[in-house]
């Protein structure tokens, strides 16, 4: 029995890729509104290149069970395919999965059972913003493209008060890009 | 963390402070919100976050934190913090606990005011590290060996991690011994907002360590009341007595005499079951007309209550008990429940460890259990799963 209110999200890859931060800002942007977020990692003991899985919870009323429930992730988003294969089984049937396609490969009974939508994220943080580390908030911009769980401006100050000043020009451009690329994807879904 | 420990977070309508944080860095915010001013630790997961909140809010208020060589030399220097008038503190995980053993018993016989907050993670020995568990709770009670009345509280929801911390250091001056704060990780390391007191609400609970002030020849820092705490100076300030793990007489020297002996052993005791009205603190969670009762701490707590909300909303009249001072444990409480509920279930990411203990406090062994040691949580469906199953 899946809240009608919440929004559950899921960021998988390993760890030292900063899918960590993209949680935490997306929990404390609901905060900053009056809502009630919650962020939980997991990863294993060698913590980095091990694989790691964020979930975020979104809600206007308070939340328990700080995990997200099997079954009831409404979007989920993966950079690393040991991650993908790990913790696809969480994402309820016909929800959206956004992946890195140069590291995570579906099956074709995944393709029918989620709706896959392949963007590249590390290329565009890596190629485009020229700085490899802005992918979380690529990630985190694509997310709430498709989940439409926060107004941006929000997202984005929160975004920079995690971030050293220094590095807000790359990550504003990071997420103006992982906005472009969602609505295109998603553009592209419906013609 | 924002730049000054005692200026975090908002104050919201109500006049309290809401803080985003996750779990670690509150009980670190607590220690220095509750006046602690010395800190000493070996940093190890999931409880290292405690170590990098404070070692960033000590020195802005003229604390000290260090790192020293291992778990024992942690504990060690906190204790020694301590005995100087200082409130102190450490922090670690279960396989710290095993290290930090021996010292717990000095304090406990010593009667040394400290907080010490274990994160626990999957053991037995280095286990799950990143993983949640609930595998300390046994150890909790008795880490050394001897006799002796542990004080462990266990939080269940992030702004207990603040809130358990501040009162361990409040019972910890009360009672003169360890206080461990148990926390788990989920909920050193999830992120979310936290709904606090004040600073100046946490102030006004605090009462200061007792101290003798007559004369220094008359000093008795352990020739106190039968049921009452030591009263210990702190060291270098004219007041001289004997410190030992040995058993001791009033002066802090050694002893065999065979009533002093056993008076000091049972002082122990009694300094904590002659007040348990001031460490005794629960939870009941919709229990006023539950049929089933659900009995579970910590972060498993956060499932259950997700559990108690679905099983209600299909017309199945659960409520939950959550011990929160689990060490002494709620044993009235848990009779008066016991008789009152036939069917009962308790919930534990451990083999059943607290599961004894319910079953001793009700008088009876017909309690259902649901337990996890695959350093997993608790999701909900596990539980309303459970509940279907068995009764």
């Amino acid at each position: 029995m899946a809240n009608k209110t919440r929004d559950v999200l899921r960021f998988t890859g390993v760890g030292g890729q900063g899918v960590l931060l993209a949680g935490e800002i997306f929990a404390s942007a609901k905060i900053a509104l009056g809502g009630f977020g919650v962020k939980t990692a997991t990863y294993t003991s060698q913590v980095r290149g091990g694989p790691t899985v964020v979930d975020i919870q979104l809600d206007t009323e308070e939340i328990w069970y700080p995990h997200a429930v099997e079954g009831e992730v409404d979007f989920m988003l993966s950079v690393a395919d040991m991650s993908y294969q790990l913790f696809k089984t969480g994402v309820r049937e016909g929800a959206t999965i956004v992946i890195e396609p140069n590291l995570v490969h579906p099956t074709e009974e995944d393709r029918k059972k989620w709706n896959i939508v392949e963007i590249p994220i590390i290329t565009i943080a890596k190629e485009e913003v020229k700085l490899v580390l802005t992918q979380s908030v690529v990630a985190l911009a694509i997310a709430n493209t498709y989940q439409n769980a926060i107004d941006d401006e929000t997202l984005k100050a929160t975004m920079l008060s995690a971030v050293p000043e220094r590095f807000h020009k790359p990550n504003l451009l990071a997420y103006d890009l992982g906005k472009k690329y969602a609505e295109e994807a998603i553009a592209k879904a419906n013609a | 963390m924002a730049s000054d420990a005692n200026s975090q977070g908002k104050i919201n309508a109500d006049g309290k402070r809401e803080v985003v944080m996750v779990g670690n860095h509150l009980a670190a915010l607590a220690a220095v919100d509750s006046g602690c001013m010395f800190f000493g630790g070996y940093p190890i997961t999931p409880s290292t976050e405690v170590m990098e909140a404070i070692s960033d809010f000590l020195p802005r208020v003229g604390g000290t934190c260090i790192q020293m060589e291992d778990e024992i030399a942690g504990i060690a220097v906190a204790m020694g913090a301590s005995m100087s008038g200082v409130k102190s503190m450490t922090a670690t995980s279960g396989p710290g606990i095993s290290l930090k053993a021996e010292n717990l018993g000095l304090c406990q016989m010593a009667e040394v005011p400290l907080v010490v907050v274990d994160v626990m993670r999957g053991g037995p020995s280095t286990g799950l590290p990143t993983r949640v568990s609930q595998g300390d709770i046994s150890q909790s009670k008795t880490p050394s060996h001897g006799d002796y009345k542990s004080i462990a509280l266990c939080a269940g929801t992030l702004a207990e991690c603040y809130t358990e911390t501040v009162r361990a250091f409040n019972l910890a001056d009360r009672f003169m011994q360890p206080v461990i704060v148990l926390l788990d990780a989920t909920l050193g390391l999830m992120h979310a907002k936290a709904v606090l007191p004040t600073v100046e609400e946490v102030e006004a609970g605090i009462v200061p360590r007792k101290t003798f002030d007559g004369a220094p020849e008359d000093y008795r820092p352990y020739g106190v009341g039968e049921d009452e705490a030591a009263v210990l100076n702190p060291m270098f300030q004219g007041y001289r007595y004997h410190f030992t793990g040995l058993h001791h007489d009033a002066k802090g020297f050694p002893t065999e005499e065979i009533e002093t002996c056993r008076k000091l052993i049972k002082r122990l005791f009694d300094k904590v079951d002659n007040h348990l009205d001031e460490i005794e603190l629960n939870e009941e969670y919709m229990l006023d007309d539950a049929d089933i009762l659900l009995i579970g701490y910590g972060s498993a707590a956060l499932g259950i209550k997700e559990a108690v909300n679905r099983l209600r909303a299909e017309g199945i009249k659960v409520g939950m008990f959550r011990p929160i001072t689990i060490w002494p444990s709620p044993e009235k409480r848990m009779y008066d429940l016991g008789q009152k509920f036939d069917k009962v279930l308790s919930i534990e990411l451990n083999m059943g460890q607290y599961l004894e203990e319910i079953q001793r406090c009700m008088g009876r062994l017909d309690i259902e259990k649901l337990v996890k040691v695959n350093g997993r949580p608790f999701s909900p469906k596990d539980i309303t799963d459970k509940v279907k199953e068995v009764f």
